[in-house]
């Protein structure tokens, strides 16, 4: 695929200079973290941790402290900065094409909605209200944030979104962005060899990029994807249609849904919970019990929270300068024990890990040294 | 080449953050860091335009990669450098101009009362 191809018609297609912008953000997004961020981890063996000692006459202890040090630094400062400038640049990047071709992509949603020509669906809901963890700030500070319209029928949100994964983790999720729906695939087929679910659900599928990957392993299942934000639903759903995949998209909040008790053999999330606000937390691993049927499976994937005050800190990061508010919360959250308080079965509650597969120059999948921390519970019988 | 479409805003709700003690510093890193991108798309375009023309037949990459202006070419390029480099780097040079000449510590408020005075008749 030439650099300014599509892997979908929802995406637009970009001119030279519009490429050769979103390269320059992928290139120095690069240079950061391979050159410029693991120096940030000898800056605070070298200069930081040892002036912390003198003054205290021990190691910092929390993130706190690592934090109120850490930031006066200057080589932290300046990759810190940067890395934030990366991010604005990198919106800016991927909205010029986004906005060029704003009217042609609406155009593509309503035949793709109209001819549903996979069998999918999709099933909007005005009267849901936005939670407040996604109109509080941006997340990821993408103006607009997922849930934004700034048209009818609006698809600008999944535009963005999708159009700046590939920019923002190096190409890691592959030409699809489906690399972490198939890493928990995978951890799932690989953990329960027997796993044949009629019917999946997917909680908080923005785009729906990491819920494509359930329909090649279960390809007689009914698949079903819900969240918030409509202009990513409307764009997931034109996507799926595209990619020959019958999803059933609908805008609910996954703390609450329509769906009846006992609907559901597999429930998963992807990136989701660390996006969410502590009472939504104990709600949808709640409501996941609900909607699951007996010995029905819940697999809910996030981010790593890092072992240590200075690891902690940097996975902090995100939290203090790209608008994930509330993943510093997620750090010392006790998931395992919202599952058991919802019912799930006690043997079967613990926090598993998903090998991350890495998208290669072949675009072959192997699995590289990361993994995914996922919430895993069995619904008794 | 371009397109009218609905707009889509450019800034994220949420405070942005600061990085260096002093806000001044924060703007300038963040207007380099778009310059820095910026001369990065016109190096690419650059590359573009070179890799048409010699497609084309009208130059080839190697001959510009291997320019080497004559004398005269170099004594012009050689005046427009020391200008272009002066232009940019003007506010230190501006610094010594304004000691040698003396500084001038005049306020604006000297200045407007200076300027509020009967001058007398007009020659």
């Amino acid at each position: 695929m030439k650099a300014n191809e599509t892997p979908h018609p929802l995406l637009p297609e970009r001119n030279h200079d519009e490429q050769a912008r979103q390269d320059f953000v992928t290139d120095l997004r690069r240079f950061l973290s391979t050159r410029l961020m693991p120096g940030n981890r000898e800056v605070y063996e070298k200069r930081v941790r040892p002036a912390f000692r003198r003054d205290h006459e021990r190691d910092p202890e929390s993130v706190r402290e690592v934090r109120e040090r850490m930031t006066r630094d200057g080589y932290y400062q300046f990759w810190s900065a940067t890395q934030r400038r990366s991010q604005e640049l990198m919106w800016d990047s991927v909205i010029d094409p986004a906005e060029r071709e704003h009217d042609e992509l609406i155009a593509r949603y309503r035949n793709a909605s109209a001819a549903r020509a996979a069998g999918g669906s999709l099933e909007l809901d005005d009267e849901l209200v936005v939670p407040r963890y996604h109109t509080a700030v941006d997340i990821h500070i993408q103006p607009g944030g997922y849930h934004s319209d700034f048209a009818e029928d609006d698809v600008a949100a999944g535009v963005l979104y999708e159009g700046g994964l590939p920019i923002y983790i190096g190409g890691a999720l592959g030409p699809d962005s489906d690399g972490i729906g198939r890493s928990l695939v995978e951890f799932a087929q690989s953990t329960w060899p027997d796993l044949a679910p009629d019917k999946i659900l997917d909680m908080g599928c923005a785009v729906g990029n990491s819920t494509l990957p359930w329909h090649a392993a279960f390809p007689d299942a009914e698949l079903h994807a819900i969240d918030v934000a409509a202009p990513c639903l409307r764009y997931g759903h034109a996507r799926a249609e595209a990619y020959g995949v019958p999803v059933h998209f609908s805008q609910q909040n996954a703390e609450k849904t329509r769906y009846d008790d006992d609907s559901f053999d597999l429930v998963v999330s992807h990136i989701v919970l660390h996006e969410t606000s502590k009472p939504a937390l104990r709600n949808i691993v709640t409501e996941t019990f609900r909607v699951l049927k007996p010995c029905g499976l819940m697999l809910h994937l996030d981010v790593p929270r890092g072992e240590g005050a200075f690891e902690q800190f940097m996975f902090q990061w995100e939290t203090y300068n790209n608008n994930e508010t509330f993943s510093a919360y997620m750090t010392d959250a006790d998931l395992p024990a919202l599952a058991l308080d919802a019912g799930f079965e006690p043997d079967s509650v613990e926090m598993a890990r998903a090998p991350a597969g890495v998208y290669d120059g072949q675009k072959s999948y192997s699995s590289g040294d990361f993994s995914w921390p996922v919430l895993v519970g069995r619904k008794p019988a | 080449m371009t397109r009218p479409g609905k707009e889509i805003p450019r800034v994220a709700k949420g405070k942005r953050p600061r990085y260096f003690s002093d806000p001044a510093v924060d703007k300038l890193h963040a207007i380099v860091m778009t310059l820095v991108g910026e001369l990065a798309v016109t190096r690419d375009r650059l590359d573009a335009v070179e890799r048409l023309l010699e497609r084309n037949g009208t130059l080839s990459r190697e001959d510009v990669a291997g320019f080497i202006p004559d004398d005269d070419a170099e004594t012009e390029r050689r005046a427009e450098r020391d200008a272009y480099i002066a232009r940019v780097m003007r506010v230190l040079t501006m610094e010594l101009e304004e000691m040698r000449g003396g500084t001038d510590e005049t306020t604006v408020e000297a200045t407007l009362d200076a300027l509020l005075e009967d001058d007398g008749p007009i020659s």
